[in-house]
């Protein structure tokens, strides 16, 4: 039986995890979500912020992880337009320009935002550094079009936005080492405040930022968006997905201890 | 078309999925399809978005004003586009790179890489020494900082800069393109004296600034003891750290107990909570124990050994948290797809039968 168990083929625990994600998905369940502290404190700075102040929005991830900044990202931009703060969105990734671009305009259609007054798309242009460096000088000299090739220069919201003292948040979308990159060298040179929506693989080396305060406030994964839908007391992927994973990670730990027993118990046997 | 790509993007779904029960041509199909479009997508966006607008554009509109010149009808903006000619010279280097191709010209690629690497470089150390060690560093000891309220006496400020002159010697050995003589080995020992030297001045001037208790006494006299004990352990030679191995226990206990005596009670009276106190002394702990896990100049036995397996455990958990994070991220993606396949796909097909 032992044995059995501990040479389970691995086929079987992958039924049982698509089981424990398939079922929440079609019979939705909603679990207490509790507010973690690096979640509230960027709330607490945007919703300190005053009406039209600007947040950048850096969608710093690839399409292969786009599962978890997505809800963020809408949370965000909701809580943004509803308080009257303008979004200016860009990426360092090549891949995600079409994908923000569309993310953009379907969260600003549902909160009948205006394009070039309450939010502006720049687009992707090549280089992480130069492009972070440069927009700390002037933002028109690194974008001088808008992803839609207008100049920046046309755009009524972004008249008085020159460069980063003019933006009171740059809110880094990341599921990469994105977020170092901004803190590094815009946090660090030019002082721009920074907040992080990160997948959850990168949350750990997150912290350290926390406790220092180069980062003013982070969403980790999709706890992180749950949790700010549930302060904007508009639950949405975020809050679905969590649901959903909360079952799956009860599965996985069961495994876990379920196998170290299986392992200790033969391990005697053997001895 | 959008219902089109629907059913194409759950086919692809379903055919990475299927790799779970085993390898199969699907699975491969998909797989070179996302890289060959990824590689496409990405070389067309860097041309849209990069080279067009960064490079072709000013280049154009630099010839014209360039024609423009040369034909007599010059103008203010046309003579504003001649500087989109110096774009000439870093479109130049660009093209180095492809110097690759050609086996008699490769040597012209280090060109490139070298302005590359010597732009990162310059961009890179002061802000990365900033931003991952300067305050990191301060993040570390924060929470203990606030208890310092008054403003240095001169006896801080001879702390301050005797510390100063303590790192610089001390770092001074580990110089290591430079020949190591006597002098150097006997710089970081002063190194080391004066910067605890100037560690106790500070610790006196932060004392008799806040006024001496009986507890500040005791405890200042604790580490200093403590201090000399660990400084005598690591100066002594490789027959006296034998003999002397309780020396560093002892050093560092003191070093500890003499903290503890004088911060505990300021700290535990001020805006620290229990909680608080206890991660930021653990913080501490764990910042020492784990740099001392990489610390290979000194052999790990006795009280060194002790602290870098407590640095092995706290990098352990740093790992399980990563792995714990990695495995939460991956299952997102899991739920994503699911999603997608059963609200935006299967839903199109029940909304177009239903």
């Amino acid at each position: 039986m032992l044995e059995k168990f501990m040479n389970m083929d691995r086929r079987i625990i992958f039924l049982l995890v698509a089981l424990v994600v398939i079922i929440p998905t079609l019979i939705p369940v909603r679990l207490p979500i509790a507010v973690s502290e690096p979640t509230q404190k960027l709330y607490d700075y945007i919703e300190e912020l005053p009406s039209g102040s600007n947040i950048m929005l850096a969608f710093d991830y690839g399409p292969s992880s786009l599962a978890e900044p997505e809800p963020m990202a809408k949370a965000v931009m909701q809580h943004c337009f509803s308080k009257g703060i303008n979004v200016i969105g860009m990426t360092l990734f090549p891949s995600t320009v079409t994908l923000a671009d569309r993310l953009m305009k379907k969260i600003a259609d549902e909160n009948n935002a205006v394009y070039g007054e309450d939010y502006v798309y720049l687009g992707y242009r090549p280089g992480t550094l130069p492009v972070i460096l440069g927009m700390g000088t002037d933002i028109a000299k690194v974008f001088d079009k808008d992803y839609q090739d207008t100049p920046l220069s046309d755009i009524p919201m972004m008249a008085d936005v020159k460069n980063y003292d003019q933006i009171s948040l740059l809110l880094d979308l990341a599921s990469s080492s994105t977020t170092e990159t901004w803190i590094i060298y815009a946090n660090t040179k030019y002082d721009l405040k920074i907040a992080a929506g990160v997948t959850a693989v990168i949350i750990a080396q997150m912290y350290p930022y926390l406790q220092t305060g180069q980062l003013v406030g982070m969403m980790p994964g999709y706890l992180g968006a749950a949790e700010y839908e549930k302060l904007l007391n508009a639950p949405g992927d975020g809050t679905v997905g969590l649901n959903t994973a909360s079952f799956a990670h009860l599965l996985i730990i069961g495994l876990v201890i379920l196998g170290n027993i299986a392992f200790f118990i033969q391990r005697r046997k053997e001895a | 078309m959008e219902v089109f790509g629907l059913w194409v993007a759950a086919a692809l779904t379903l055919c990475i999925y299927s790799f779970l029960y085993r390898d199969n041509p699907f699975y491969r199909f998909a797989e070179h399809l996302f890289v060959g479009i990824s590689v496409g997508y990405g070389i067309v966006i860097a041309i849209h978005q990069g080279v067009i607008p960064l490079a072709w554009e000013p280049l154009s509109e630099a010839f014209g004003g360039l024609w423009t010149e040369i034909t007599g009808n010059v103008t203010p903006e046309s003579r504003q586009t001649l500087w989109g000619l110096f774009r000439i010279i870093p479109i130049c280097i660009g093209l180095l790179f492809f110097a690759r191709l050609s086996p008699n010209h490769t040597w012209l690629i280090r060109y490139p890489i070298a302005i590359l690497i010597g732009f990162g470089a310059g961009a890179a150390i002061p802000n990365v020494l900033q931003a991952n060690i300067f305050v990191q560093t301060q993040g570390t000891f924060e929470p203990f900082v606030t208890i310092h309220t008054a403003d240095p006496s001169s006896l801080g400020t001879w702390g301050a800069v005797l510390m100063v002159i303590g790192v610089l010697c001390t770092i001074s050995y580990f110089l290591i393109s430079v020949e190591q003589r006597d002098s150097f080995k006997r710089l970081s020992i002063g190194g080391i004296g004066l910067g605890s030297l100037g560690f106790i001045f500070l610790i006196a001037d932060s004392i008799t600034n806040d006024g001496l208790t009986a507890n500040e006494i005791t405890g200042f006299i604790l580490m200093v003891l403590g201090l000399l004990c660990t400084g005598f352990y690591f100066v002594s030679s490789v027959e006296q750290r034998n003999t002397f191995k309780w020396l560093s226990i002892v050093g560092i206990g003191l070093l500890i107990i003499g903290f503890i005596v004088i911060y505990g009670n300021t700290i535990w009276n001020g805006n620290l909570t229990p909680w608080q106190l206890f991660s930021a002394v653990l913080i501490v702990i764990g910042v020492f124990c784990t740099l001392t896990y990489f610390f290979f100049s000194v052999e790990h036995r006795g009280a060194i050994q002790w602290t870098s397996k407590i640095g092995i455990g706290f990098l352990m958990i740093g790992f399980g948290a990563a792995f714990g994070n990695t495995v939460m991220g991956r299952l997102a993606l899991m739920i994503h797809r699911v999603g997608f396949l059963i609200n935006d796909w299967i839903g199109s097909i029940v909304a177009l039968f239903g």
